[in-house]
């Protein structure tokens, strides 16, 4: 499995008569992590969907990979179905994708090491916790083995300690499996942690007002380390620039 | 749990025996004399072709209005257009009493069993109709995009509908039905009793019709005790049905 690279060149798109993008312009290159960051509405979800394939847009050029790259989205509600266990949400991607039984069950069998999932498959949703309910959004994710992995808000209903944990968790992965990742949150020490570039969104279109690069470390310690708390300072005041100060209160409350 | 049910059947054979002997047995036979007359029925012959009959009435007419009804549902949740058309139709008949269908279904389809099963199947199809059009409109939109996003699109689409049916849409709708068939579990006997008073005489609407003409209470209670005993095991496969097939309600 490897990373995509993604170009979005001038993309457009709007709700009725709210035009939510105009213009947005990027680019990733393979196995690299992007955050964007902005209060709610701004159209981060639309942007990952849109990337997704599941979101029709009205101008711009969106490439990810050599075409038809395989693309994971964790909503931020996950999806999962309660009427499938653990092991069956896991699966299901892989049934309908027709892989043959030996590789599915490798890949299953990854999927539950991976994540910590193991005691777990004879579970339904409705029987995990919020931590483990999201392991599986994230699990159910990575076996379809994209190469662009996108995450919407993924720890949000989360409690800090747990929100961390898979945080570091997430890192580690992302690091091992080599995939391109975009993930849209609200927090801004979420977003330094886990992105190499983060870009904040604001202004009406949308746009991205300021971009920072992040080449630190990102284990356990990194949010603890000078450069990290420094950079984190730098987004909040992009932030609350193209928010008002109280943007990012409002929006880690939601 | 067994303690009270014990009890609660005990206190109702008691206020049962209580306004029997208060009333007097030309109006209310006491539970001993029904008891023994059940039983008396138990060694008859003739009482389990009545049984028998009706639960194929009612069998038959349950599992028809079911098979038709779950398709249809799931063709208007996801069809606009059908939806459209049929939903206005749906809502505006859905308060009529289906047993008011009786003579036109006895005109249209004769004296034979058919007007009965089919009067069954439309007060039970109605109800799951209902809820299963229902299930599939309100379904939570994370669950298809989750499918959608999942797709391999070099898959046909008609692959794509069974899928989609197996793995989403029957599991979503399956808690609601089972509700459904537990609420039309009654329905669908009382119909079946007024079915059986007209042109027939076989089943247990027609015992009971009988044996009021004749002012054999002991006999029409008898009747109206298995006629309960059916509805019963409508609402207990209803229970089956949702403990077995949605494990995961329960979680």
């Amino acid at each position: 499995m490897a990373g995509a690279a993604v170009r979005v060149r001038g993309l457009a798109k709007s709700f009725g008569a709210t035009q939510v993008l105009a213009g947005l312009d990027f680019d990733l290159a393979p196995g690299e992590s992007l955050s964007f960051l902005g209060a709610s509405g701004c159209g981060k979800t639309t942007v990952l969907r849109i990337l997704a394939g599941a979101c029709p847009f009205e101008a711009g050029e969106v490439a990810v990979g050599q075409g038809q790259a395989v693309r994971s989205l964790v909503s931020q509600n996950l999806g999962l179905f309660p009427w499938k266990t653990v092991l069956g949400n896991l699966t299901l991607p892989l049934d309908l994708a027709e892989v043959d039984p030996a590789e599915k069950a490798q890949r299953v069998e990854a999927a539950l090491s991976d994540l910590g999932l193991k005691g777990l498959v004879d579970r339904y949703p409705g029987q995990l916790s919020g931590g483990q309910r999201q392991r599986l959004a994230l699990g159910r994710a990575l076996v379809a083995q994209p190469e662009l992995l996108l995450l919407d808000e993924p720890f949000s209903a989360l409690d800090a300690l747990t929100r961390e944990a898979l945080g570091i968790h997430l890192a580690q992965l992302w690091r091992r499996l080599g995939l391109t990742m975009i993930i849209a949150t609200h927090s801004v020490e979420e977003a330094v942690f886990l992105g190499q570039v983060i870009a904040v969104l604001g202004g009406q279109p949308t746009r991205a007002v300021a971009v920072f690069r992040n080449d630190g470390p990102k284990t356990a310690q990194a949010f603890t380390e000078s450069h990290f708390m420094e950079l984190t300072r730098k987004v909040r005041l992009a932030l609350a620039e193209a928010w008002g100060p109280s943007a990012n209160r409002v929006g880690s409350l939601q | 749990m067994k303690v009270r049910g014990a009890v609660a059947f005990l206190a109702f054979l008691g206020l049962w025996e209580a306004v029997a002997l208060f009333v007097g047995d030309q109006i209310l036979p006491t539970p001993g004399a029904v008891g023994a007359d059940f039983w008396l029925r138990l060694g008859q012959k003739k009482f389990y072709v009545h049984l028998g009959t009706s639960f194929y009435r009612a069998t038959a007419g349950f599992f028809l209005g079911l098979g038709l009804a779950i398709p249809l549902g799931w063709a208007m949740g996801r069809l606009k257009k059908l939806d459209d058309f049929l939903a206005p139709l749906l809502f505006l008949t859905y308060p009529v009493p289906k047993v008011l269908f009786l003579p036109v279904l006895l005109v249209a389809l004769g004296l034979g069993e058919a007007p009965k099963i089919v009067l069954v199947a439309v007060t039970v199809g109605y109800q799951v109709l209902v809820v299963t059009r229902d299930s599939v409109v309100n379904l939570d939109k994370s669950y298809w995009e989750a499918f959608e996003a999942m797709w391999p699109e070099k898959r046909p689409a008609m692959a794509k509908s069974l899928a989609l049916t197996r793995h989403v849409l029957w599991p979503a709708c399956l808690p609601a039905v089972a509700t459904a068939m537990r609420l039309a579990s009654g329905t669908a006997v009382s119909v079946l009793f007024m079915a059986e008073s007209f042109a027939t005489d076989l089943g247990l609407g027609f015992l009971i019709v009988d044996a009021w003409g004749n002012l054999d209470l002991p006999r029409m209670f008898s009747g109206i005790l298995a006629m309960g005993l059916l509805g019963g095991f409508f609402y207990l496969l209803a229970n089956f049905t949702e403990k077995t097939l949605c494990p995961w309600a329960k979680a």
